[in-house]
């Protein structure tokens, strides 16, 4: 990038350089039979060479414009797309459904139409999803808060206008956006510190610490290096095998154990659930705090994500990479990330030693 | 049956009486041509009504503004402190000015020195010059003019971490500059790597800088993780980083200030920079890509002024960008093979 915009050549540049009036060369772009066949292989070998290119956004207007149907409620489409589904009941998650609103109101300030792409295992191959993206003329997509472990189609990110959501762990578009956990685990572990807590501890499931570019592990390590050798506590990470919460429960039991913990730091909403069945009392013995809520909750303290804003802002994203297809941009690679905000709650009350 | 036809400018000139479409059109991009109260008014109207952009026609108004120039610009201002980080400052004001001139932009600098300036006196400013877009660049932590009027704005910080205003800033992605030059050292055979931050880092760029160096060395055997050195570039500095390498036998270092620089050299280890401000092809390191920064900032802020978005997110949002790694002569050439075949085996995760 970088260079200023350079001025393309229009049909009146070839016009020029052919000698022929400006219509005369649209005419024979076209491909129209009444230029002589010799008149119009010279007009488009003199565009050519110039670097003619159609201009696609002012084609689409002009057609628009000359259909008879002129259709002004139809709006173009962009693709959720996601491995999250109403079947596998992973798109039915609060956090899920937050993004998702957030992105499908922006979609209609903007006059567009936001629609869920599910492919989750079998529902498409790659191919089958590009062509489908193809016939249904959807050139925008976000891919929406990607599970791991589940299915990921390959993307040609060079044909689409692609921002992800969160989704690290998949080769995504260059741009994306994510709800700021590095500073979810710093704001909360000095919350809890100054509530009195001194062995905090960080528990999180090694797949999401994938699918988000290990900012819970960035954030926890930051926050160690500020206070003391002993208060520094090695991580808990939830193994991939590690599904039923029986073996969860076992994990924590062992871990809080083993290194006296205080208070736990989970982006997992039911933390507190599972801490009680690990055989601890919450807030009694161990303090709990949520890294990720989709709202207040009367008994958990935490950190509140700005869900509809992630998904809001992503499909901002996507209409303003559409906007730019035709200049020869290179994009930069960006990651953006809304921070959220921190909340008191009765599973994690100030603490007096 | 006839459907309900979408709301138009035409309706809208309508509604709001002696007015013409073209003037309606100008009012919800909020062009200083109309007046404010009529502005105001026919923005209200449009909310009402439900106006809602028609996409087509935003995609090619967004592609003729690239394409064409404009007899109008946009006035964006550049506030920032310019007694501190003076390198970046002169590289970023750079960055600003060519950016602005690619699109289309006014910059109307305002260069403050520290609390000179209170935050009406800089409102009733840009108000007289019609200002609307800010972009506030390197800052000291909480500026007193910078606790500015904030909803009247579309505003956005520029590598600056530490102030609170405007809610939007870009950023080179530091966090990621610290773990990609700790994979790039490693790869040349580097394995003892200490950070070094100088105190007069601002902290928020030290935080993720840290948080980077951090989790890069968490994935290495505990014997090669360094502890961090903090230090001011003053008279016996040298001998502190000295006595630092020695005692926990570096065989690299990464820093920032330039100042650091020749602090790290006079210690005669390889080093490398988490932050180049020059075009010196003498240093190793991260290269922020201040041209991409600048033209982030201002397409952001001309984009909201354009659709009449303003004041400060709910929430505060961040655009990271990754710096690029650059190699020169500060790093020698690479590990000393005694170091790179010791240390081999206790490598990787």
């Amino acid at each position: 990038m970088n260079s200023a915009p350079a001025l393309r050549p229009t049909i009146k540049d070839v016009a020029r350089a052919a000698g022929v009036h400006f219509t005369t060369v649209s005419i024979a772009l076209r491909g129209n039979s009444r230029i002589p066949p010799a008149t119009r292989d010279r007009i488009i070998a003199t565009a050519m060479e110039l670097g003619y290119r159609r201009d696609d956004v002012s084609t689409a207007l002009a057609r628009r414009r000359n259909a008879v149907e002129r259709d002004r409620e139809s709006a173009p489409t962009i693709g959720y797309v996601t491995n999250r589904s109403e079947v596998n009941g992973l798109f039915r998650q609060a956090n899920q459904q937050r993004l998702f609103a957030g992105a499908q109101r922006q979609a209609q300030v903007l006059g567009y139409r936001l629609e869920v792409i599910s492919v989750d295992t079998g529902a498409y191959s790659s191919d089958s999803l590009q062509e489908y993206l193809r016939r249904q003329r959807i050139t925008g997509i976000i891919l929406g808060s990607f599970e791991p472990g589940r299915a990921a189609p390959e993307f040609n990110f060079g044909d689409l206008c692609a921002v992800s959501i969160d989704s690290r762990h998949i080769q995504g578009p260059a741009q994306s956006v994510s709800h700021d956990r590095l500073r979810a685990v710093e704001t909360a572990f000095h919350q809890l510190t100054t509530k009195g807590y001194r062995r905090i501890g960080l528990a999180i499931a090694q797949l999401d610490e994938e699918a988000t570019d290990r900012m819970h592990m960035s954030g926890y390590l930051l926050a160690q290096s500020r206070v003391s050798a002993p208060s520094r506590l090695p991580a808990l990470l939830f193994p991939t095998e590690a599904v039923s919460e029986a073996v969860i429960t076992r994990l924590l039991r062992t871990w809080i154990r083993e290194h006296a913990i205080d208070a736990v730091l989970c982006n997992w909403t039911n933390i507190r659930k599972l801490v009680r069945q690990s055989g601890y009392r919450v807030p009694g013995e161990v303090g709990c705090a949520c890294l990720c809520l989709s709202r207040r909750l009367p008994g958990m303290a935490g950190v509140v994500a700005e869900m509809e804003m992630v998904g809001a802002k992503a499909l901002s994203q996507v209409i303003s990479l559409m906007h730019r297809q035709d200049r020869a941009y290179q994009l930069v690679p960006t990651s953006v990330f809304v921070e959220g905000h921190w909340v008191d709650g009765a599973s994690a009350p100030a603490r007096h030693f | 049956m006839r459907r309900c036809r979408r709301p138009t400018l035409r309706d809208i000139a309508h509604l709001a009486g002696n007015v013409h479409p073209s003037t309606v059109s100008l009012a919800l991009r909020n062009q200083d041509g109309v007046a404010q109260a009529t502005r105001e008014r026919i923005q209200a109207i449009a909310r009402q009504i439900g106006y809602r952009r028609d996409p087509l026609l935003d995609a090619f108004n967004q592609h003729r503004i690239r394409c064409c120039l404009h007899k109008r610009r946009p006035v964006v201002a550049y506030i920032t402190d310019v007694r501190d980080h003076v390198a970046i400052q002169r590289r970023l004001w750079e960055a600003i000015q060519a950016a602005a001139a690619r699109l289309h932009c006014q910059i109307a600098p305002f260069f403050i020195a520290g609390g000179d300036m209170r935050a009406d006196r800089l409102d009733a400013i840009l108000a007289a010059r019609g200002v609307q877009a800010v972009i506030v660049g390197p800052f000291a932590t909480n500026a007193p003019c910078l606790r500015m009027q904030w909803s009247k704005y579309c505003g956005i910080r520029i590598e600056s971490l530490d102030t609170q205003y405007p809610g939007y800033f870009v950023t080179t992605d530091h966090r990621n500059s610290a773990r990609m030059a700790v994979a790039e050292l490693r790869v040349r055979g580097f394995r003892r790597i200490g950070l070094m931050l100088p105190t007069d880092v601002p902290r928020g760029q030290e935080a993720l800088m840290r948080a980077g160096f951090l989790l890069a060395q968490h994935e290495f055997h505990p014997d090669e993780r360094i502890t961090t050195l903090e230090l001011l570039p003053n008279r016996g500095a040298e001998e502190r980083v000295q006595r630092w390498a020695r005692q926990h036998h570096l065989d690299s270092v990464l820093t920032t200030s330039p100042l650091l620089h020749g602090i790290a050299s006079a210690a005669a280890v390889p080093w490398a920079c988490l932050e180049i401000t020059g075009d010196d092809r003498k240093v190793s390191g991260m290269a922020p890509r201040f041209d991409d920064l600048a033209d982030l900032a201002i397409e952001q802020v001309v984009a909201r002024l354009r659709s009449n978005v303003r004041g400060d997110p709910r929430a505060i949002i961040g655009t990271y960008v990754p710096a690029e790694w650059r190699d020169g002569e500060s790093l020698g050439g690479g590990a000393s093979p005694k170091i790179t075949v010791a240390e081999a085996g206790s490598g990787g995760r």
